[in-house]
Formats: structure tokens, C-alpha cells, sequence
């Protein structure tokens, strides 16, 4: 099996990294920013990165997201640092934050302008609401395809529905869950001898 | 803008960001105290309004905070209280990103990449579950599931077609039913 086939090359400079723009990278993302409304913002980038792009794989997404996720401040901003980093380094990493912030700031300002109008009209509010669900739609595919990555793994299985039950069912604290499950998930998987890629 | 907004700015926020445990949501009472009860720049009526203006805006959810910084300093405060909050955060993630970039392909980087897999496939479906309960509408899962049986179908549909479907249903059933 050639280092291309892996889903993890051996090192991170040889790797079956793509070339991508800066100029790429910031178009992504803006597009994200302006389209990802009411939620499942991180289903758009998983969308455009991995289906649309090819510039990463499944499980680098994931793992990704898995960091973006437990490292404080918003999930968005966070893999799209991940992604624009991986992509190229520092520079990707600023470009990809700034354009994906762009569109929502201007356009917070621009409603407030227009609340007074906005808050009358129903239909509005119900077009947003329509809209974020539909995103919603996107959240599950991604959900769906992770969980069907472990599908052969019971312990994976395991830890991913005690995961949720914790967190959504039993409502235990959100950094405790993943203090306790992330180690424990990683020593599951720790296999009995060490052996690099290469 | 005033140079001590700017600094009630940063004191307010930067520490904010890095306690964002769980995403922007979890300090939004953070936010909204340092807004309302410590700096008094907003009302605790404004607060709510213009968190729900935010949250129909398209991305983050925390965008308030630029609306916040617009209503002390304009355009210039928008920008500072929207990189205060996003700045910290996101230069903590691109310090470890890197890290863990530069070592991957090593065997323990993938053992502890296969063992954050399925806690990040728990949480992602923790997060489907929170934005469902915002929602709280049998409209809103069942555009949620028409949109994912879409997306399995075609996954790389045009997303202006999604999201204007889901639009054009939700206005529809908001008029007639």
C-alpha cells in the first residue's frame, strides 16, 4: 500500500497534501460565512472541504473537528483555523478566520439596521427558521458519516452513544464528559505495539 | 472609538474566549453579564433583541459581540469586539493545530487520532441534539431529515437550492397551515 492510500501520510511535508491558494481558501470560506445560517455552520465546511474540495480526508476533518471542539471559543472559528493551518500554515490559518467572520459581522450590522422593518414581517422569521433547519440537514450527513467510519468498532460504538448520553441525556457537564472520554477512548485504541506509518 | 472602550473591550472578552468550553454558547451569560451588569452598554431587553438579530444573521452564533462593539465605537468597535472574542480562541487552536499537524503519520498520532474519532462523532450528535431542542418544531426536524436524505442522495447539491427549499417549505406551511 503506497503513502497516498493511508488515510494519515507519513510526514506532514511529503504528505498528499493538495496546493491550495490563499485565494481558494478564502473564497471557501467566505461563501460558508455568508451561507451558513441559524447553526451547522461546521456541516457547510465539512461539505466544501472533504465532499467538494477533496483537500482533506474524513478522518483529518473529524479529528479536527474532534480538537476545534474541545479547545475553548467557537467551533467554527476553530476548525476553520484547523483547516486554513493545515491547508497553509499560518497565513491559511488567518485568511480562513478572517473570511469566515467577514460575511456575519457585516450582516449582524446590516439586520440591526433593518430590525424595525425585519421583526414585522412573519414570513421572515419563519424563511430563517426554514433555512436553518434545512442546515440541520447537513450537520446529520456529517454525524451520520463519522458514525459510520466506526460501525465495525462496538467500543467505538460505545463511546460515541455514552458520549452523547452524557452530554445530551444525562446533561453532565460538556468538559467533564470529554475529560473522561477522550483518554479513555484514546487508550481503547492505543494498540499493543507503537509502529509508524513509514 | 475611545481608547478605554477599547480596553473594557479586551478585559471584558479575551478571557471570555479562552473559557469558551463547548463553543461561544457556553459563555453567552458571560457576555451578556460584561455587557449589561458590568459595563452597562446594553439594556437587558437590548441584550435579548439583539442576541435573536444575531442569531438570524448567517454564522457564528456569538455575533453579538460585534453588535456590541458597533454600538460603542461603530465600524472600528464592531471589528475590535469581534477580534477580541474570536482572536484568543482561535490562536490557542492554531498553536495546538500545529502541533498536532507536524506529527502526524507518527504511530501515536494515530492511535489518538482513531481514539478521538468516535467521542467527536458522540459530540457532533450532541450538537444536532442542542440546535433541535433550540428549534423545538416537528417542521424543523423534518426539514432536517428531508435535507439529509437529500444530501445522502446528492452530496455536493448547490446549498443555495437547500437552504431556499427549506425557506420556501417553512413559508409555505407558516402561511397555510
Amino acid at each position: 500500500m503506497s503513502v497516498k492510500d493511508q488515510h494519515v501520510p507519513a510526514d506532514a511535508s511529503s504528505s498528499g497534501r493538495p496546493h491550495v491558494s490563499l485565494f481558494a481558501i478564502a473564497r471557501v470560506f467566505l461563501s460558508i460565512g455568508a451561507l451558513s445560517f441559524g447553526g451547522g455552520i461546521t456541516g457547510w465546511v465539512y461539505r466544501d472541504v472533504v465532499l467538494k474540495q477533496k483537500w482533506m480526508t474524513e478522518v483529518e476533518f473529524v479529528t479536527g473537528l474532534a480538537l476545534a471542539q474541545a479547545l475553548p471559543g467557537g467551533n467554527v472559528t476553530n476548525i476553520s483555523v484547523y483547516v486554513g493551518n493545515w491547508l497553509r500554515g499560518i497565513p491559511g490559518a488567518i485568511v480562513a478566520l478572517l473570511a469566515i467572520l467577514l460575511v456575519p459581522a457585516t450582516s449582524t450590522i446590516a439586520l440591526l439596521a433593518a430590525y424595525g422593518y425585519f421583526a414585522e414581517l412573519s414570513f421572515v422569521r419563519a424563511a430563517l427558521d426554514g433555512i436553518a433547519a434545512a442546515a440541520i440537514g447537513l450537520l446529520i450527513l456529517i454525524s451520520w458519516k463519522t458514525s459510520y467510519e466506526i460501525r465495525a468498532s462496538v467500543t467505538g460504538l460505545a463511546t460515541m452513544a455514552a458520549t452523547f448520553i452524557g452530554i445530551s441525556v444525562l446533561h453532565l457537564p460538556f468538559m467533564l464528559i470529554v475529560a473522561v472520554m477522550a483518554p479513555l477512548s484514546i487508550a481503547i485504541a492505543w494498540p499493543r505495539k507503537l509502529t509508524d506509518a513509514e | 472609538m475611545r481608547s478605554e472602550d477599547f480596553w473594557a473591550l479586551l478585559f471584558a472578552f479575551v478571557p471570555l474566549s479562552l473559557m469558551a468550553f463547548g463553543g461561544n454558547l457556553a459563555i453567552l451569560g458571560g457576555i451578556q453579564h460584561q455587557a449589561v451588569d458590568v459595563n452597562r452598554w446594553l439594556g437587558p431587553q437590548e441584550f435579548v433583541d439583539y442576541f435573536a438579530i444575531s442569531r438570524a444573521a448567517p454564522g457564528p452564533g456569538s455575533m453579538i459581540v460585534t453588535i456590541i462593539g458597533w454600538k460603542i465605537g461603530g465600524w472600528l468597535g464592531a471589528v475590535v469586539a469581534t477580534l477580541t472574542l474570536y482572536l484568543p480562541s482561535s490562536l490557542l487552536c492554531l498553536a495546538v493545530s500545529r502541533v498536532w499537524t507536524r506529527y502526524r503519520g507518527r504511530a501515536w498520532h494515530t492511535a489518538i487520532q482513531n481514539g478521538l474519532v468516535p467521542v467527536a462523532a458522540g459530540l457532533l450528535w450532541v450538537g444536532i441534539a442542542a440546535v433541535l431542542e433550540v428549534a423545538n418544531s416537528w417542521l424543523a426536524i423534518a426539514l432536517a431529515l428531508a435535507a439529509f436524505a437529500v444530501l445522502l442522495w446528492r452530496p455536493k447539491i448547490n446549498p443555495l437550492i437547500l437552504l431556499g427549499a427549506g425557506a420556501a417549505i417553512a413559508i409555505a406551511v407558516d402561511r397555510f397551515l
